[in-house]
């Protein structure tokens, strides 16, 4: 069971890279605006013609 | 679309002039797929509107300086908050506007905000081509005022993003860990792994508090050097105390530690906060969109011809057109021409006023019927209404805070708290000082005020977001608490002009001949008095006779030829003139108009009086019924008017109110004296739209302003309705009311979870695990109150509904 010895800071370092990932998103603006993306990635440059 | 508008031969019909710029705008830069996502959405757009401005004052260094931000590589960034936006179409548009206007770099559009934020290369293009590029699509731009202050916000943001995201990551790893050590305490647990699971929980709840957490520890110290408390201060007690306490036991390698409840507390408390602010300031981003519909632009009169500047840059001096329809950016006095004024913004009179050359006029009045120049005379801050607004801001400032109902509780909170422990100290001192103070800091873990903490910003939250769906922008959460403890002994002062009546002049009634209607609304047609107007609108004739040499008299009417009549439209005095007798009946008529202080306007025919017009300002259709609701929901309701006495008086009359609390003719000082007198013995509400209530606004206890009302109505205000009437008003104090009922239940479900594990803590009885029980379940129990609550959700005025 001295497995966890490891696994618990690995778990740590895990989260801890989780965290700066997400730091830098918020600091490079993805999580400004909540609205517009979810509508924005619905629409290519050419939607396809309705036939 | 109106059938006789389709043309013959057209592929695509239109119904107007503005929607076929559009799209031929729109089709010849090829984005037609524009309209398939129309379809495709279903929207309710209203027909896009072209102007014709020319944006001019865009390029206006001044404007620049104000509203634009330069990028390093020689690009221009600003904000532009648009008109009409309202899906996914509009974004696609709005994002391909580099297509349209060449020199865009970049269109990027927030569909909450409404607004677009551009960066464009000055050197290639110039912003008034952008907006008018905006423009063609469809979208009226207006200047964003408030951007300087949005890297700020949004920053604080971030900032609260991150803390929230350090929260929850800690809180969630020392869940698992805690997993284990409980399943250890019924099932046995190695003693090395059991050291490891607690040192692993300290560490990363030590970071979930002094990251995270310091922002309870901030709002504590700064609630104790202001010499109040507030709920921070049992909070930040609780955790940190609970945090040193599980450190002291961890290094002794012995005893309970609740590491757990701590680290998912501050999540949960960061969370409620979040969405509290985030709420909050949805609404106030709508009306910054609302404050920027008001017109910045002004005409000035160079040698060289007249230009549009921004209204920033006129000096004294200056010589400026206002156009019929505009209103008036600066105080000044008429040059040329001959007009009349509304002044309803500025004293709540509802009559036009008259100038001529050499009258002095007053920034914020609008030019109803022909082009005049004026030299102006004071600009900004020194006109009438800046002088007016200094003293919305000093009104703004006096206000006193109001303390947070959640924040009266916690100065109880903290000292039965304190009490408590001290008791379970004392309690528990035989079985010796270890075990005492290990009771008493269980005790102020368990019983940290989570839900309380929580209760409020979620219930505040859930009610500013339902009633901004349904038209009232409310600014913050204390309104709503002084705005239901108000109702019982509360004073409502209404304003007339716009809030109580339809704030436009209107015919009335009609009495007489109606075959004079059609031939009275010809001869008016050919006039841009508001008079002129109000008829037009209201006879409603379809088709309109030729008129031959109409003729204008100034303050009294109109005369002319109309399908061979001779006819006059105007006052007794004009009719005098044209010697035309006025019979018995129709006098009768106009005395009765004159007693319900309305206008009467008499009808000539050939050279006798055939009909009696009256117009006034006539009640919205909902006030007798808001009102007779408010007297009923025990408001002591009254009339605060700018508009002459005897006006207010009919209009008090006709609501059935105490004719000694409908005062008439005061003016916006006094209003603000008026009100600031009656806010020191009772709480007032005061209703109004116009600049002249900006300052009684501010000054009462809660403000709030009616749709259509002005900049600085709706920046003084503590609400703003953007629906019409009285209906809305109704709607926000009930409104305010269930959610004071809701935040009260989740208050006391919370308070009796804490008696619960306050109960367990001195009897001995708690453990971690119990701790980490009732805490979510506390938590779960407010969140479910909270969404489940009634406030702003039924439509108890069915009537109000669009």
């Amino acid at each position: 069971m001295s497995m966890v010895y490891i696994m618990v800071p690995a778990a740590f370092l895990l989260a801890a890279a989780a965290i700066v990932a997400f730091i830098r998103a918020v600091r490079s603006g993805q999580f400004d605006d909540l609205d517009t993306p979810s509508v924005r990635m619905l629409l290519d440059d050419d939607p396809p013609e309705k036939k | 679309m109106p059938p006789g508008l389709v043309r013959d031969g057209a592929t695509h019909p239109f119904c107007c002039a503005g929607c076929e710029t559009a799209y031929s705008v729109i089709h010849s830069c090829g984005l037609d797929a524009y309209y398939r996502l129309l379809e495709r959405i279903d929207d309710k757009t209203a027909p896009p509107r072209s102007s014709r401005r020319t944006y001019t004052e865009y390029d206006d260094p001044a404007f620049h300086a104000l509203y634009c931000r330069r990028c390093p590589d020689g690009l221009l960034e600003t904000e532009l908050l648009l008109e009409g936006v309202h899906c996914a179409a509009c974004v696609w548009l709005v994002e391909r506007l580099p297509r349209v206007v060449p020199g865009v770099i970049e269109s990027r559009l927030n569909l909450r905000r409404a607004g677009a934020r551009i960066t464009f290369d000055p050197s290639v293009v110039s912003l008034s081509r952008v907006a008018r590029g905006l423009e063609s699509l469809g979208y009226t731009p207006h200047p964003a005022r408030g951007a300087w202050a949005a890297p700020v916000r949004r920053a604080e943001d971030r900032r609260m993003m991150i803390r929230i995201a350090i929260a929850g990551a800690c809180a969630g790893n020392i869940m698992l860990l805690y997993f284990a050590l409980y399943a250890g305490m019924f099932e046995g647990i190695e003693r090395g792994h059991e050291q490891l699971f607690r040192w692993a929980a300290m560490l990363l709840n030590t970071i979930c508090l002094v990251w995270p957490g310091t922002v309870f520890l901030r709002g504590a110290w700064a609630a104790l050097r202001a010499r109040t408390i507030h709920l921070d201060v049992p909070i930040a007690l609780g955790l940190y105390l609970g945090g040193v306490w599980g450190i002291w036991k961890t290094v002794a390698g012995s005893g309970d530690i609740y590491f757990d409840s701590i680290s998912a507390l501050v999540f949960f408390l960061l969370v409620g906060r979040f969405i509290q602010q985030r709420q909050q300031r949805y609404a106030a981003d709508a009306v910054e969109l609302l404050f920027s519909l008001t017109p910045s632009v002004a005409r000035r009169v160079d040698p060289e011809g007249v230009r549009d500047v921004p209204a920033e840059s006129l000096a004294v001096g200056d010589i400026i057109e206002v156009r019929a329809g505009d209103a008036l950016p600066a105080d000044g006095v008429v040059l040329a021409g001959e007009t009349s004024m509304d002044v309803s913004l500025l004293t709540g009179e509802s009559r036009p006023i008259r100038s001529v050359a050499g009258d002095s006029v007053a920034a914020g009045a609008v030019n109803m019927s022909s082009v005049i120049r004026v030299r102006v005379e004071a600009t900004g801050e020194h006109t009438r209404i800046g002088r007016l607004m200094r003293t919305v801001e000093e009104a703004t400032r006096r206000r006193a805070a109001i303390v947070r109902l959640a924040d009266r509780w916690g100065a109880w909170l903290l000292w039965i708290l304190l009490g408590l422990s001290v008791i379970t100290l004392a309690f528990w001192w035989h079985e010796g000082p270890a075990v005492a103070f290990d009771r008493a800091a269980a005790l102020l873990i368990a019983t940290c005020p989570c839900g309380l903490g929580l209760a409020t910003p979620l219930a505040m939250a859930v009610a500013i977001g339902r009633a901004a769906r349904r038209g009232i922008l409310i600014k913050g959460g204390d309104v709503l608490q002084s705005l239901s403890k108000a109702g019982r002994r509360g004073v409502i002062l209404l304003d007339k002009t716009g809030t109580l009546t339809m704030g436009r002049l209107s015919l009335v009634w009609w009495r007489g001949d109606e075959n004079a209607k059609a031939l009275g609304a010809a001869l008016e047609s050919c006039s841009a008095h508001p008079v002129a107007l109000a008829l037009l609108r209201d006879l409603k004739v379809e088709r309109l006779a030729p008129v031959s040499d109409p003729k204008q008299h100034p303050g009294m009417g109109i005369s002319g030829t109309v399908a061979d009549h001779h006819v006059v439209v105007g006052t007794r005095g004009l009719l005098d003139q044209f010697g035309i007798e006025i019979g018995k009946a129709d006098d009768d008529a106009a005395f009765k108009a004159l007693r319900d202080g309305l206008s009467p306007v008499f009808i000539g025919v050939d050279g006798r009086c055939v009909a009696v017009a009256a117009l006034g300002d006539p009640l919205r259709p909902d006030a007798p019924a808001a009102i007779r609701r408010l007297c009923r929901l025990g408001w002591d309701v009254r009339i605060l008017s700018g508009d002459h006495t005897e006006l207010v008086l009919a209009v008090g009359n006709e609501l059935h109110l105490d004719p000694a609390f409908c005062r008439g003719a005061v003016s916006p000082e006094d209003k603000l004296a008026l009100v600031r007198e009656l806010a020191e013995s009772v709480p007032v509400v005061m209703v109004g739209d116009g600049v002249n209530d900006a300052g009684a606004l501010a000054a009462a206890t809660v403000g709030i302003a009616v749709r259509g009302g002005a900049e600085a109505s709706l920046a003084a205000a503590d609400v703003s309705l953007t629906r019409e009437g009285l209906t809305p008003v109704l709607e926000l104090l009930d409104g305010a009311s269930a959610v004071m009922r809701t935040i009260r239940m989740t208050i006391a479900a919370s308070l009796a979870y804490n008696v619960v594990a306050a109960a367990l803590s001195i009897a001995g009885l708690i453990s971690p695990l119990l701790a980490a029980i009732i805490m979510p379940a506390s938590s779960l129990t407010v969140l479910a109150i909270c969404v489940r609550s009634s406030a702003f959700r039924s439509p108890r005025h069915p009537e109000a509904r669009r």
